[in-house]
């Protein structure tokens, strides 16, 4: 009689403790699931704060300065903007570099705003060599911050 | 005797403890009944009132960022300092120190929290830096004076770029102009809801997370501009301001065969990151609220549709009366005295006398028809607030000065968006496309393998172009464009355009502009602008430049105001979406 009074009150103990222990830990489950989506949150502030900084610092603006910049002779030409070209257009575009400064270069390329020798309708417009090669020129420094080097699309000889 | 009285009165007590019992038991019995069946739900809704909480959740709205995924706009969370005023102990050093931690006036914060005295709620500085939050928690106020709430704050990274094609968001969070207004809709989200736990002393023990509750929101709404070639626009505008000093200017940029605008520049602009002190004639968009009249720009558009209607021949020379030519009571001149001309020449040397010639061809019926088959008098349908619907008068007002007005773009106004986008339709074979700035959308529902894929709750958005109509056959638009367009620039009004190794087309077009103390046309105010695009043969990008009353320099014309800046924008377009040159392909050719 004694016996199966205390089996009875032990199995009533010890099913509430293990209620109880499963339902701390649903409250723990519970409680962590709500932090993970706080840290979430927290992160996903973070990421749009790093993210905005970053493109703070990238802005357009800020490099069409540094470019111009280097255009104007200001500070020096990256090293390896002539990556996007073949190895014989390289060489002489850095002979062109070393020959001519870089206001000539602006005068002479793409970059015309109309000139007088521009405005001249008697003129003959056909490129020549010198003006194609020196196009090529003028499109690596603008090009080169926008897709950089490592990129699949412009590794050379790529289509 | 006695044992069987005290076993009687034993028996009774037991009975009575037994019934008592019994009574308690029925009683608890009842009770738990009556909780659990009888008021389970109105006490279950009294604990859940209790406990939980539920709070609305905004939805962060979506960035905005251009086609190449460069971001335009983003949003980050600051904090809003309100306080309770009658919690507060109000003294002039408590004000000046709070003043002095937030930057602003002591006296009308003073002001405004005595005349809130009685209240228990009051917004001291919304969206406020971290180093402000730190200044006035370092005043260690009583928590029950002030609090901070998180509110969302729209940060534009690249300053003054595309400013008004973006617009900005208020201090509520509302759009205001440009795509934050017009595609709020995609941007602001759907807020959500989440519920808060709470313990007998009222502490958040835990939020309660429901996917299905929580806020909507797609991650990017995804622009057709491109931020460099945007830039290339706002360069060249800002050139144009220094030179020439006008008082308005707008650059627009477009792709043809998409009707996708690259660029979208306007001045006077203003930095989406300073907004305090923005000129008043600044807000306006000025490439699609502004009217103007075309001028000779809008030549082309009447030569196209006459060789369509073939009231012309493309070989065909017009006589232009040595510059001098009386059409009824009206005498037109020319710029130059010019002879016989042929169709080509008319463009290139835009001749209003050739022009007048050819509207005589097609009278009011047929230019009325070449107008509205090329989309002007009405909006062209870009997403973006406030679009102008030109000055189209109805045919039945038209007369006979109507015939020589229109063709050589007169006695009608058009903005310069409904311009570009009827010149895409010659570069594009004479389809008329709706100009698009929306590109698409990235959304929770995307497929993250594949950035910015339209979502699939608006499939309408990956429409790629849509098409309004055919304007001219692809044959003739193909003529003007090779032929008088590219002869403008390489022979004609429009030689500073010229780039070497492309084949670009153009038209100049220099409009006087009304007087507004006369009520005529003036001699001094001109609106001057020069649309081009290159390669003739196959128009990858075309670009407008209008320049409004350039004010210093002593000449007005499109072709010396607003082509070279056009050709700037253009050249370096083109290097950068690396379209090849094809000039020296055809000389190779030959």
């Amino acid at each position: 009689m004694f016996f199966r009074f205390g089996s009875a009150l032990i199995l009533v103990v010890v099913t509430s403790l293990l209620g109880i222990f499963v339902e701390k830990q649903n409250l723990t489950l519970r409680r962590e699931i709500s932090r993970q989506h706080y840290r979430m949150d927290v992160l996903q502030e973070e990421h749009a704060r790093l993210r905005l900084r970053s493109q703070q610092l990238a802005a357009v603006e800020r490099l069409f300065a540094t470019i111009e910049d280097e255009e104007s002779g200001l500070i020096p030409a990256l090293p390896g903007s002539n990556t996007f070209l073949p190895d014989s257009e390289a060489a002489s575009e850095t002979a062109s570099h070393a020959e001519s400064s870089s206001e000539e270069r602006f005068s002479n390329g793409a970059f015309n705003d109309g000139s007088s020798d521009q405005l001249d309708p008697t003129s003959d417009h056909r490129p020549v060599k010198s003006d194609a090669s020196d196009l090529t020129t003028r499109r690596v420094p603008l090009l080169f911050w926008q897709k950089p080097v490592g990129d699949p699309r412009l590794q050379r000889g790529s289509k | 005797m006695t044992s069987r009285s005290g076993t009687t009165s034993n028996r009774g007590r037991v009975r009575f403890v037994s019934t008592l019992m019994i009574g308690l038991w029925v009683i608890v019995v009842g009770r738990l009944f009556i909780v659990q069946w009888e008021q389970a739900d109105e006490l279950a809704n009294y604990a859940t009132r209790q406990q939980l909480t539920e709070v609305s959740v905004s939805a962060r709205p979506a960035d905005i960022v251009d086609r190449s995924g460069r971001l335009l706009a983003t949003t980050i969370v600051s904090q809003s300092l309100f306080v309770n005023p009658q919690r507060l102990d109000v003294s002039d050093e408590f004000i000046a120190d709070l003043a002095n931690s937030l930057s602003i006036n002591s006296a009308s914060l003073g002001d405004r929290i005595k005349e809130h005295a009685d209240k228990q709620f009051l917004w001291v500085k919304r969206r406020v830096s971290d180093d402000e939050v730190a200044a006035v928690q370092q005043l260690e106020w009583p928590d029950s004076a002030y609090g901070f709430r998180d509110e969302f704050l729209r940060q534009y990274p690249q300053g003054h770029v595309a400013s008004h094609v973006l617009g900005y968001r208020n201090i509520d969070g509302a759009g205001q102009g440009g795509v934050e207004q017009s595609l709020n809709y995609l941007i602001e989200g759907i807020p959500g809801k989440r519920r808060l736990v709470r313990d007998a002393l009222g502490r958040i023990v835990e939020v309660s997370f429901d996917p299905d509750s929580e806020p909507k929101r797609f991650d990017a709404v995804q622009l057709t501009l491109d931020l460099t070639v945007q830039m290339f626009a706002e360069k060249a505008l800002d050139e144009i301001v220094d030179e020439w000093k006008p008082t308005g200017a707008c650059a627009i940029v477009m792709e043809p065969k998409s009707g996708d605008v690259l660029a979208m520049a306007s001045r006077p602009t203003y930095s989406l990151s300073d907004m305090s002190h923005v000129p008043s004639n600044a807000w306006r968009n000025q490439a699609i609220s502004i009217v103007y009249e075309p001028g000779s720009t809008f030549k082309p558009f009447i030569v196209a549709e006459a060789l369509q209607k073939n009231v012309i021949k493309r070989d065909e020379m017009f006589d232009c009366e040595n510059g001098e030519y009386r059409m009824g009571p009206r005498l037109l001149h020319d710029h130059h005295r010019y002879g016989k001309l042929s169709v080509t020449d008319v463009l290139v040397k835009s001749s209003n006398i050739g022009m007048a010639k050819i509207g005589e061809r097609l009278r009011n019926r047929g230019l009325y028809d070449a107008t509205i088959k090329f989309g002007f008098g009405r909006p062209t349908g870009i997403d973006l607030p406030g679009e102008l619907s030109g000055i189209l008068r109805p045919l039945k007002e038209w007369n006979g000065y109507s015939t020589g007005s229109i063709p050589m773009g007169h006695e009608l106004a058009v903005t310069p968006l409904q311009l570009i986008t009827a010149q895409a339709a010659l570069a594009n074979g004479g389809r008329l496309i709706t100009p698009r700035i929306l590109k698409g959308v990235q959304g929770e529902r995307s497929d993250s393998a594949r950035a910015f894929q339209v979502s699939l709750e608006d499939p309408s958005l990956a429409e790629p172009a849509t098409i309004i109509r055919p304007t001219v056959s692809s044959e003739v638009a193909r003529w003007v464009i090779e032929e008088p367009m590219t002869q403008v620039v390489s022979r004609g009004t429009g030689s500073r355009a010229k780039i070497p190794g492309y084949s670009v087309f153009g038209k100049t077009g220099t409009a006087q502009k009304m007087d507004p103390k006369t009520g005529s046309y003036s001699e001094t105010l001109h609106c001057s602008s020069f649309i081009c695009g290159a390669p003739a043969h196959n128009p990858r990008v075309i670009v407008l430049v209008v320049v409004d009353e350039p004010q210093s320099g002593s000449t007005h014309y499109g072709g010396t105001i607003a082509a070279p800046a056009a050709a700037k924008i253009l050249s370096r377009s083109l290097m950068y979406l690396r379209v090849p040159p094809d000039q020296e392909t055809r000389t190779a050719a030959r």
